[in-house]
């Protein structure tokens, strides 16, 4: 499936989508995820973790994203807050 | 670890050389630091870019050639590899959704197919994850005098670099130590040749097997177009080698019955 390029998000749409694609991708429950999560929280969420949550990032707003910067990112909230600066 | 090892092995190397491997794991392990005589020694300092060399080590031999490498990472033959609490020694090697196929009850017998399934639904896309790999490691390589880049673009589709995200493969291996040697030393033509001689073949660094070599499975095959991996490909799994069909349903019947016990 391959989800329609979505517009500029505010940020709690941005925080929503940046929880789901952490969650899915260390497999861990989003109430166990805040904006204040860390790399460091998770043990999945090491330095391949993150490429793959900036791709799942990628695929659902259906747009390249900044992976640099998002690898480079030190929580959920950091990582929402760039998200929500993105445009298609 | 690997390169260290790679070089005491080569004996062109090892006979002219003591290496020193001055760090483990990366994860909070004490740094072995050079006693005084190999620091007094020391004619050359080989380093990764990484947190887990503390700069402290710099200082410890002065004056010899130092040479940054990057972080050498390759995920795109396990696009779905995340760390597995439930396996032996809590292992980075996990797949999640082989993970979730296990939690989900999947018989055994369907989990081949399943997985593939499951992996296509998933909407990666192998091409895009070794773009961004690309991407990544351009920008690592900034920094360090060594700069694989090209060499993983030459070489990743037609060969196995990786075992799994972070553990290299002897290609992989072997050209990393040629390359140090290179800029090392630059000017001594015969050693690089002795070098290149004894790193060129099947198996370069003489390294014992990777216990555990996970498949690369049929939707990333399919989409890389790898014509050198197929379903009969053996893996090795501690001791036994496996098809990808028995690796996927060894893991979770192995995932299965650690669940069952807790």
């Amino acid at each position: 499936m391959t989800p329609a390029a979505v517009s500029r998000l505010d940020y709690a749409e941005a925080l929503r989508l940046t929880l789901e694609s952490v969650a899915l991708v260390c497999r861990t429950p989003i109430a166990a995820l805040s904006a204040r999560t860390g790399p460091r929280d998770i043990k999945g969420w090491d330095s391949f973790g993150r490429l793959q949550v900036g791709l799942e990032i990628e695929r659902r707003l259906g747009h390249p994203a900044p992976l640099v910067e998002i690898i480079a990112t030190r929580s959920i909230g950091e990582l929402a807050e760039l998200v929500a600066g993105l445009t298609p | 670890m690997e390169i260290a090892a790679a070089a005491v092995r080569t004996a062109c190397l090892n006979e002219r050389f003591e290496f020193v491997h001055l760090n483990g794991s990366g994860y909070g392990d004490a740094i072995a630091l050079p006693t005084e005589d190999q620091a007094r020694r020391c004619v050359a300092h080989w380093r990764q870019d990484t947190d887990a060399s503390p700069p402290a080590v710099d200082s410890l031999c002065p004056g010899v050639p130092r040479l940054l490498f990057p972080t050498l990472a390759l995920g795109i033959y396990l696009p779905f590899q995340v760390y597995d609490a439930l396996r032996p020694r809590n292992t980075w090697l996990g797949d999640r959704l082989l993970m979730a196929l296990e939690e989900e009850g999947v018989a055994l017998e369907e989990i081949p197919d399943a997985y593939y399934n499951r992996s296509l639904d998933s909407g990666a896309n192998s091409w895009r994850l070794a773009a961004a790999q690309l991407e990544l490691l351009k920008h690592a390589e900034q920094a360090c005098d060594v700069k694989p880049s090209a060499f993983m673009v030459r070489r990743m589709y037609r060969e196995r670099l990786f075992w799994d995200f972070d553990h290299a493969a002897p290609p992989t291996i072997s050209w990393l130590l040629q390359d140090l040697i290179r800029l090392t030393w630059p000017d001594d033509a015969p050693l690089r040749a002795q070098a290149e001689a004894a790193l060129a073949g099947p198996d370069p660094c003489m390294l014992a097997p990777y216990p555990w070599q996970a498949p690369i499975g049929r939707m990333v095959r399919e989409q890389l177009e790898l014509d050198w991996v197929g379903p009969d490909t053996l893996y090795s799994w501690y001791g036994d080698s496996l098809t990808e069909g028995d690796y996927l349903i060894r893991y979770v019947a192995e995932r299965r019955a650690l669940r069952a016990a807790l």
